[in-house]
């Protein structure tokens, strides 16, 4: 290899042995051994409780969740590609891990570039897996972690050895990435910026009694405040659909009950409400919103109220807890603005099939999940309409 | 009441209350001024539902965030207005603010800078040397915070004399020729705090120089942050400087490219002052209400001087604390302030401090 290896700093593995990997079975048994094990190892760790991303993820590949999954899947004849290489994101710190599982499983050796940024979690998950790895050495070639700056030559190797690649966005990252040419079998999947949002039922709210309003909090809380709302499938817009006076109204209630467990969860840090300040100033220049003017959240929690439901509404990108909000009268309303990168919907009090129907009969192309509100994080095989197993196994087919 | 009658006032004669009563008229009135002659600035007033017909006090008005300037050109004048534009400091990568003054709002800033910094200093105007070199001012396209508080201050004195070199090294000639010459008058100097530190103070230890400047007031202003990584206090600061140059009057001062002129002076106590021209209002981090006496928080900055730009009412990234009001053993009214540091995770800001950045 004449790579600059110097400029590489491996976490795990060796590009080496990982190039040479044959492909697996998918749900291979050494694979689901493996992640018990390092299951095991993640959750031994004495603070893991504090990290319920990393707890979440440790759960869902213990053996029996794993075996769970691999019954819903025709396996016959199936194998991994070959090797995989990803491109992770810095924003979320187990996203790594997730990708590297779904890959394993599917039956592949992977090259995972990790972000340069240090998270504890990332720390703890690279320790359980080395140990992990000692214990099931077959499993070594699988597995290579490595970081290295913005240096296009490596991409370009890896690019070219890769059968396949996965970029987790954001769209600048993908076109960056995308000047690095695959060879001409490889395939790619990639994940750009996307636009999720949440839509609640003023009237079913309101009727709510206080321990559901109470567990929309928390729930809430994961699917934003957990990743500052810069995961893709964070919501940056809340809708309420029906009545505008009793919508007003929920929107009160739920806010002011969000910012409690805010404060009681969130480590807001000294400069979050300057920061806030100046987003809100942008949109004050750039769009045509307001300030809620019920909003007495303090910094924890900034909500802005959008003037008009429109297409260009996925503008509206906050982060650190300020939130984009608008009052329709039904589903239809905002189904109708819809646009293409529109990913997760989370929602309370509207009815599932109600969203697939408007979604079939105004044909968007967007919305990919739609999930109740404190579910839009949970690891899942499927991801933004894409099987993992299928996508990144080839079937041998006999006839 | 006017700035022009301000003016006629010494800047710090007013209480508290009676200041607070009269600067919310005079403010008001100017950012009323800004609401009609720049777009940006009323969407903003909007965006927040504040009506500033209705406003009693400034501590009703939106505060922008000082970043805002880094990314919007604001301004309440025609472009043929535009007379100088000041920027602060920033080392190379970083985003730059741009602040745009007409000729009377320029005069305005120096006008009161004086006044302010004379309060402090004396009334006449003395022989003066400039901690920096030359260059800095030569450069007048692109007027940096640094150089434009050079240009001001040097204007307190008579023929000011810099002692650096354009490489940053001190003129030692220089410095004993002025001396010989002023030495036995009172005399003021003026720098960067960084910059008297690292190319005054360091330089006359690591030759080994005592120079009696027992006459000399020292001017400073300019950021502390790399001095508090290198733990020197503003104590340890003031004994050290004397130990070597034998000067015992200092007076440093807190200011921004984007409210120039109305700065908060160190008095002889040691506590920086809010001048009847402007006023410090310190915010809660976790929800920007306002902190009492001896509570820290975010600085807030209010001034009747920006008048070409909406300025008047900003938010900073600097961290600080009401000290007390109105009882300075030093006479002076208003509010007196103490600056504790930079906002964590803050854009590295200001003028000594991003100079301080490339060392």
């Amino acid at each position: 290899m004449i790579l600059m290896q110097q400029n590489i700093e491996y976490m795990i593995g060796s590009m080496e042995e990982t190039v040479h990997a044959k492909p697996l079975p998918v749900f291979d048994r050494n694979v689901i051994e493996l992640l018990d094990d390092v299951s095991k190892e993640i959750l031994k760790i004495r603070n893991v409780r504090e990290f319920e991303d990393l707890v979440s993820i440790a759960f869902w590949i213990r053996k029996a969740s794993l075996i769970k999954m691999k019954q819903q899947y025709e396996t016959k004849d199936r194998l991994g590609y070959g090797l995989m290489f990803h491109i992770t994101p810095s924003n979320i710190p187990v996203q790594f891990l997730y990708s590297l599982v779904v890959s394993l499983l599917a039956g592949n050796a992977n090259i995972i570039r990790m972000s340069q940024k240090e998270f504890e979690q990332g720390r703890i998950i690279c320790e359980a897996l080395r140990k992990s790895l000692e214990k099931y050495p077959s499993m070594l070639p699988y597995v290579c972690l490595l970081r290295y700056g913005h240096d296009k030559e490596i991409t370009d190797e890896l690019s070219l050895k890769c059968d396949g690649r996965i970029v987790w966005g954001g769209d600048a990252t993908i076109s960056k990435i995308r000047e690095s040419p695959l060879s001409a079998r490889a395939f790619e999947l990639t994940f750009a910026d996307r636009f999720s949002l949440c839509i609640i039922n003023g009237q079913k709210y309101l009727e709510a009694p206080s321990d559901t309003k109470e567990k929309l909090a928390h729930g809430f809380y994961t699917d934003t405040f957990f990743s500052d709302q810069n995961a893709c499938n964070s919501p940056r817009m809340v809708v309420w659909i029906g009545e505008k006076e009793s919508c007003r109204n929920a929107a009160e209630i739920f806010w002011n009950l969000e910012k409690e467990v805010v404060e009681q969860k969130y480590a807001l840090e000294q400069i979050s409400g300057v920061n806030k300040l100046l987003q809100e100033c942008t949109i004050a220049i750039e769009m045509d919103a307001k300030r809620d003017r019920k909003n007495s959240y303090g910094n924890y929690v900034n909500v802005v109220n959008v003037g008009e439901v429109s297409p260009n509404i996925s503008d509206c990108k906050g982060n650190g807890g300020l939130f984009f909000q608008a009052f329709v009268e039904n589903v239809r309303d905002i189904i109708k603005c819809v646009q293409k990168d529109w990913q997760t919907l989370s929602y309370y009090g509207v009815c599932t099939t109600e969203i697939l129907c408007a979604i079939r009969e105004t044909g968007v192309k967007g919305i990919d999940r739609i999930v109740p509100i404190g579910q839009s994080m949970p690891p899942s095989l499927q991801w933004e309409g894409i099987d993992f197993i299928y996508s990144l196994s080839r079937h041998i087919h006999v006839l | 009441m006017s700035i022009e009658q301000l003016h006629k006032m010494n800047p710090y004669c007013l209480a508290q209350q009676e200041k607070e009563s009269i600067l919310s008229e005079i403010v008001i009135e100017i950012c009323k001024k800004h609401y009609h002659q720049c777009q940006d600035y009323k969407k903003i007033v909007d965006f927040y539902g504040v009506d500033l017909t209705d406003a009693n006090s400034y501590y009703e008005l939106p505060f922008l965030p000082v970043r805002i300037f880094k990314k919007y050109n604001l301004k309440s004048i025609p472009k043929d207005k535009i007379f100088k534009t000041m920027t602060s400091s920033g080392t190379t990568g970083q985003q730059v603010s741009r602040i745009y003054l007409d000729k009377e709002n320029a005069l305005l800033q120096q006008k009161v800078l004086l006044r302010i910094l004379s309060d402090i200093t004396g009334k006449q105007r003395l022989p003066m040397l400039i901690v920096d070199s030359p260059d800095v001012v030569s450069d007048r396209k692109l007027f940096s915070a640094r150089g434009a508080a050079l240009m001001s201050i040097s204007m307190m004195g008579r023929n000011p004399v810099y002692v650096l070199n354009s490489d940053m090294s001190l003129n030692v000639e220089k410095l004993q020729e002025f001396l010989e010459k002023y030495g036995e008058q009172p005399n003021i100097m003026f720098g960067m705090t960084f910059m008297v530190w690292q190319h005054f103070y360091q330089e006359l230890k690591k030759k080994n120089l005592c120079l009696d400047m027992k006459n000399t007031f020292l001017l400073q202003s300019g950021g502390w942050k790399k001095l508090q990584q290198e733990s020197v206090s503003r104590e340890r600061f003031k004994e050290e400087i004397t130990k070597v140059s034998g000067i015992s009057k200092f007076s440093d001062h807190y200011s921004m490219a984007e409210q120039n002129g109305s700065v908060y002076a160190e008095c002889e106590c040691g506590h920086y002052h809010a001048s009847i021209y402007s006023d410090i209002i310190v915010r809660n981090f976790k929800d920007f209400s306002v902190c009492d006496i001896g509570e820290e928080g975010i600085i807030q900055v209010v001034s009747c001087l920006p008048n070409s730009y909406p300025g008047n009412s900003l938010l900073t990234e600097d961290i600080g604390v009401i000290e007390g009001i109105d009882d300075c053993p030093c006479g002076r009214k208003g509010k007196y302030i103490k600056v504790i540091g930079r906002l964590k995770n803050a854009e590295l800001r200001g003028c000594s401090d991003t100079y301080a950045a490339k060392y």
